[in-house]
């Protein structure tokens, strides 16, 4: 697989998971888009790794951190959007427009 | 010599401003002050009189102030000082220590100066200053009582109606100055002028005189001034301020010669005034409006003399008239002070309650009445000698003057030598009386009445020759014998009928005169109802004309002032409701379309991504359109 193949494949992650960011109500998906892009990012990061710099462990080291970082956030994101739907049925983007208690 | 006629007016004039301003701490030295002062001056005025000398300081520019004396002033101004000092000494028993004497004797001071600079002014500008500074000091003087507002009233009336009359000598120094060059505002200059000037010069300087001497029609403030103290009365209306009108006339007698017409106004008036004043004081109930309008009728014979040319007749007339009528105006003033009474009636047998008042009295009113051979009797024909050689109507004017002088002054006499009342009855009306004519009030009384008697011979060859030469007067008729008998027969005959006919009757109602007016309110008894006149004719106008200017100043110049105001106002109503409401409105109106606006903006604003997102495809796709469109 060559380095071209896995950055359009990168750009057309990145570019769904955008069009989900800009699109999508539902807190869930949007944030399935979100993870959609950082996916994209990984495989750019990995595929740029693997091709151009394969003897340095630097780029692996991005792609766990990036991980770590989506992981994370993901988790974090998602209690959050828990709490909401416990607190107030919320689960679209418009209905939390408001986030004091 | 000059330093003699500076110090002539000055003296008077500093000793009474000096008393002025000192005030009532001068009281005390009051009296003494003023006839030391009087006594040099009487001595300066004999000095200049001998001398004739004359000054001049620069006063205006090309019109220096000029004072002359020659043989008229010199003669007046003796006489004035002479009769000031006199009066003086009197008026020290008449004020008692509670009255203001400062006041008293600064203002008769400065009156005697200012009237001394009226006798020797030489320019019309000079003379006009003393004859202002005469008028104000004779307004203060009769109004010397001020608390009483009667008087004060009678010292308007007589300044006002004396000040209106002066106008005219104000408008003869314009006449003249506008005459030519500037030499004519001398008084000896002023018969040169030009015609049209000449008239107007004559008709100011008579209007003024006839103002200042209490002639027709002027005559009533006379009768009003009388409000004031005695020796006011005696200097003010005997000898100076009422002669002050006479004496310019006669100064000026060239320049009525001059305009043709001067001489015969002048002179009918003078004699009008002598017979009608005469008739007035005939039925007057009181001693001194009878002395005062019997003071008009007598300078009525120094104005005829000025009409008909007697120079020397009229300038004896009046220093024989200053002394007769002084002593008079000083006795009833004794007479006020001791009975409290100046009604004839209240006076019945004044003179034999105080025999050598009495006595004195007497031959001041023989006097006036013309008796001979006392001095009135020998200048009067000195005076109707001259109109006889203008006019025998006139003459015969004259001589009606004489015999109803001779009536008045025989009535008078006749009620102060009736028997005493032994009660109180009448007197005290004006006030309570001390019942005492002092010792010391006698002297210059006396001496008064010894010049009554003493002046006579002036009239006669050759001193009357000797004083026309003095006066520099040219050859004037001199009486004849029949002229003497007959006047001395008349006066005789009419002074015996008044006797007879008021010791048959009671001429008239005996009453005393309520306050505010003559006794008798009849046209003579009210002085010909001449102040009515004056109120009518002037007075009356000149106060309506006053408030229709004061109506028109509230309703046209005020009401435009407050017109301009409230119009003021309406505008910036009209310009706050209009205008302002427009502005403002506008303004709001911008404001809130902005606010709309601005919510209009706010409302794309909601913070949801894909609303936005949706926004920009919705621009994009219109962009899009329009890119296809216009290409």
């Amino acid at each position: 697989m060559s380095l071209e193949a896995v950055l359009l494949l990168a750009a057309a992650l990145w570019c769904t998971g955008l069009f989900g960011a800009l699109t999508q109500q539902s807190i869930v998906m949007l944030m399935m888009g979100l993870e959609l892009m950082l996916g994209g990012v990984i495989v750019a990061a990995a595929g740029v790794w693997y091709h151009i710099a394969p003897g340095r462990a630097d780029g692996q080291v991005v792609v766990i951190v990036a991980v770590t970082a989506m992981a994370l956030e993901m988790a974090i994101g998602f209690a959050i959007v828990t709490a909401l739907f416990r607190d107030r049925e919320v689960d679209m983007t418009d209905m939390a427009a408001e986030l004091k208690e | 010599m000059s330093g003699v006629l500076w110090a002539l007016i000055a003296l008077p004039l500093g000793a009474g401003s000096l008393l002025l301003v000192t005030g009532r701490r001068a009281d005390r030295a009051a009296a003494v002050t003023a006839v030391t002062t009087m006594l040099v001056t009487v001595g300066l005025a004999v000095a200049v009189a001998r001398t004739q000398p004359s000054v001049r300081a620069p006063f205006l520019s090309g019109l220096p102030a000029e004072l002359t004396v020659d043989g008229l002033s010199g003669l007046l101004a003796v006489t004035v000082a002479a009769v000031t000092l006199l009066v003086l000494a009197f008026s020290a028993a008449e004020f008692g220590p509670d009255q203001a004497r400062a006041r008293f004797y600064g203002l008769m001071l400065l009156f005697a100066g200012s009237m001394l600079v009226t006798v020797t002014a030489a320019t019309l500008p000079v003379l006009l200053m003393g004859w202002e500074v005469m008028g104000a000091t004779s307004w203060a003087l009769i109004g010397y009582w001020w608390r009483d507002s009667e008087r004060v009233g009678a010292a308007d009336t007589a300044f006002l109606t004396t000040r209106t009359a002066d106008l005219g000598l104000y408008l003869a120094a314009g006449a003249a100055l506008a005459a030519g060059p500037t030499g004519t505002v001398a008084l000896d200059g002023l018969a040169e002028a030009a015609d049209p000037w000449r008239s107007l010069i004559c008709a100011g300087l008579i209007a003024a005189a006839f103002g200042k001497s209490a002639q027709l029609p002027f005559s009533f403030w006379l009768s009003r001034a009388m409000a004031g103290p005695s020796p006011v009365s005696a200097l003010l209306h005997s000898a100076t301020m009422v002669v002050a009108g006479a004496y310019l006339l006669l100064r000026t007698s060239p320049l009525l010669e001059a305009s043709g017409w001067g001489t015969h106004v002048v002179a009918w008036t003078g004699a009008l005034t002598a017979i009608a004043l005469g008739l007035v004081a005939l039925v007057q109930n009181d001693l001194k409006q009878l002395l005062a309008a019997s003071s008009c009728a007598q300078i009525g014979f120094m104005v005829l003399a000025a009409g008909a040319g007697g120079i020397t007749g009229g300038t004896l007339q009046l220093i024989a008239h200053a002394a007769a009528k002084s002593l008079l105006f000083l006795i009833a003033g004794a007479w006020l002070t001791a009975l409290g009474t100046k009604a004839l009636p209240g006076l019945r047998g004044a003179a034999r309650r105080y025999r050598v008042a009495g006595v004195l009295f007497t031959v001041g009113a023989c006097t006036l009445a013309g008796l001979p051979p006392l001095s009135l009797w020998a200048t009067k024909d000195v005076v109707l000698a001259a109109a006889l050689e203008t006019s025998p109507w006139l003459y015969a004017a004259g001589l009606t003057a004489a015999v109803v002088s001779a009536l008045y002054s025989a009535r008078a006499v006749w009620f102060v030598w009736q028997p005493a009342r032994t009660d109180d009855h009448g007197l005290d009306s004006e006030g309570r009386g001390t019942r005492q004519v002092p010792g010391r009030v006698l002297p210059p009384l006396a001496v008064l009445a010894l010049a009554c008697a003493l002046l006579s011979p002036l009239a006669f060859d050759p001193a009357r020759a000797a004083v026309s030469r003095v006066l520099g007067a040219g050859s004037e008729p001199a009486p004849h014998l029949w002229e003497w008998m007959l006047s001395g027969a008349l006066a005789v005959a009419a002074a015996s009928a008044a006797w007879a006919w008021a010791s048959r009757k009671a001429p008239l109602p005996t009453r005393a005169p309520g306050p505010g007016g003559p006794g008798s309110p009849g046209f003579l008894g009210g002085w010909l109802k001449l102040e009515k006149a004056a109120h009518l004719l002037l007075v009356r106008p000149v106060f309506a004309l006053a408030r229709t200017a004061a109506r028109f100043d509230d309703r046209v110049l005020d009401a435009a002032v407050r017109g301009a105001g409230r119009g003021a106002l309406d505008l910036a109503r009209w310009s706050d409701q209009r205008l302002e409401a427009g502005v403002g409105g506008s303004v709001s109106a911008v404001a809130s379309a902005g606010r709309a606006l601005g919510r209009l903006a706010r409302r794309p604003q909601t913070g949801l991504l894909h609303q936005y997102l949706a926004q920009a495809v919705a621009a994009f796709t219109v962009l899009a359109l329009v890119l296809v469109l216009v290409k």
